[in-house]
């Protein structure tokens, strides 16, 4: 009769009545065999800590693998600015090296590169990065060399300014070496130069190849001591704390006074020889480097 | 027992050194001060002197002053000469004339420093005549001078326990 019922009720309310007592039947049953069914899958401490080891192997593998990946990235960006400093010097003979050490005693940020004469670097030899010059090699070990930077006031570099033409010699100052920057001396009371023009080396004594980027004229000032004019630079590498650089073991006219007109110097990938038409008259440049 | 232990004291001295070598010069380890580090050697140096006697303590002063050259790159040699002379002179003293507490120490290595210090500022200063003397004087000397000088105290106390701890008899 119960059955009969059911039958009814279930063909008129069109809903499975049956199906839904069965399966409220069957629920409490499929959660404890999937409970169980859970706990036959469910590994013992054995394994588990054998996993463990496994997965930590693994991660130790991969930590490896990781700091790997980020030497030969680092690596790999280092050899792109050489590519690219070999692409802007092509008739250079150029090593790169890593700075080691910092002297903690000296007041111009120098600091000693793992290059050395076994790999043929020389006392005088130039310092770059590819933003432009660092400074020169003052004393060379087998293979180690100390380099002083053009921060220190025992740097003489010959300049030009590459816009107004005019001549200068660079030389750092206690007063600026802290900021990162250095001061171009001995500049012309008629000269022409401003703010954001772009230094380079003359290349004039030798000792220094032309064309090689110093910095960029910050501000000019008078010396409060003889009132010439002297303008602050600030060089495009942070010299204070570079890394990675590049020695020029040799370049042309290496040790040759250059007798080329100094207007002859331009930035690296002009081809122009001219000076522009704003140029005025420059410095006489004996005695610059 | 009695030598292997002034054996072994003499080489923790020795790698003590080597190591706070390394570790002021490697770049970015030590933080300047007002773009300025420290020479941490030096009061290595001095602090080994008023322990040991007056041969080990100018072979130490020796031998971290010679790194002290060597590391900035001058041929001079004037820390070289400079610590022989003055740890000698101060190992001598400690055997013989006062002892070697913190207190002695520390008065000691004041002066000691500030004359290393003066003497670098004369022969590197002064007499090459480099620009700017007064502000090279006190925005680098004095400041490097003080700094150096906060490193006494710790090596102080780091000196004399491996003093204390590998000590004969």
């Amino acid at each position: 009769m119960t059955i009969v019922i059911l039958m009814l009720v279930s063909v008129v309310s069109d809903t499975s009545v049956v199906s839904s007592i069965l399966s409220s039947m069957t629920l409490g049953m499929q959660e404890v065999s999937a409970a169980v069914s859970e706990k036959a899958n469910n590994k013992s401490y054995d394994q588990l800590l054998e996993e463990n080891q496994q997965m930590s192997s693994e991660l130790a593998q991969l930590r490896t693998q990781l700091v790997d990946y980020y030497d030969v990235k680092q690596e790999n960006a280092r050899l792109w600015k050489y590519y690219d400093l070999k692409k802007d010097y092509p008739r250079y003979d150029l090593l790169p090296a890593s700075v080691v050490r910092r002297d903690p005693g000296d007041d111009f940020y120098s600091f000693t590169l793992n290059k050395g004469s076994l790999d043929s670097v020389a006392e005088g030899d130039p310092v770059v990065t590819e933003n432009g010059l660092v400074g020169w090699v003052t004393d060379v070990e087998l293979s180690t060399c100390h380099v002083k930077t053009i921060l220190s006031p025992d740097a003489k570099v010959g300049v030009i300014d590459s816009v107004s033409r005019d001549s200068g010699i660079v030389s750092g100052s206690i007063s600026y070496a802290d900021q990162n920057l250095t001061t171009m001396t001995k500049i012309s009371a008629q000269h022409n130069m401003k703010a954001g023009d772009i230094v380079i080396t003359t290349g004039i004594s030798g000792l220094y190849p032309a064309s090689i980027i110093v910095g960029e004229v910050t501000e000019l000032h008078f010396d409060e001591y003889d009132t010439s004019v002297y303008a602050v630079i600030k060089p495009y590498e942070d010299i204070t704390t570079v890394m990675d650089v590049v020695v020029i073991t040799a370049f042309d006219g290496q040790g040759e006074i250059s007798e080329s007109p100094i207007e002859s110097v331009t930035l690296p990938g002009q081809q122009t020889t001219t000076a522009p038409p704003h140029s005025t008259v420059t410095q006489p440049t004996t005695g610059v480097q | 027992m009695e030598g292997k232990l002034k054996y072994l004291r003499y080489i923790a001295y020795i790698v003590e050194i080597l190591v706070l070598y390394v570790l002021s010069g490697t770049p970015g380890f030590m933080p300047s001060i007002m773009g300025v580090k420290p020479i941490i050697l030096l009061p290595v140096a001095l602090t080994i002197a008023v322990f040991e006697g007056e041969v080990p303590a100018m072979l130490y002063g020796a031998l971290c002053g010679a790194l002290c050259d060597i590391g900035s790159g001058t041929d001079l040699g004037l820390y070289t000469l400079t610590l022989t002379i003055m740890c000698f002179v101060l190992g001598y003293c400690a055997s013989n004339f006062f002892v070697a507490n913190f207190l002695n120490t520390s008065i000691i290595g004041v002066f000691c420093l500030a004359a290393l210090f003066a003497l670098h500022f004369f022969v590197f200063c002064v007499i090459p005549e480099v620009p700017d003397l007064r502000e090279m004087f006190l925005r680098r000397y004095l400041i490097r001078y003080i700094y150096t000088l906060l490193f006494l105290f710790p090596l102080y106390w780091f000196n004399r326990l491996f003093h204390t701890t590998m000590k004969e008899g």
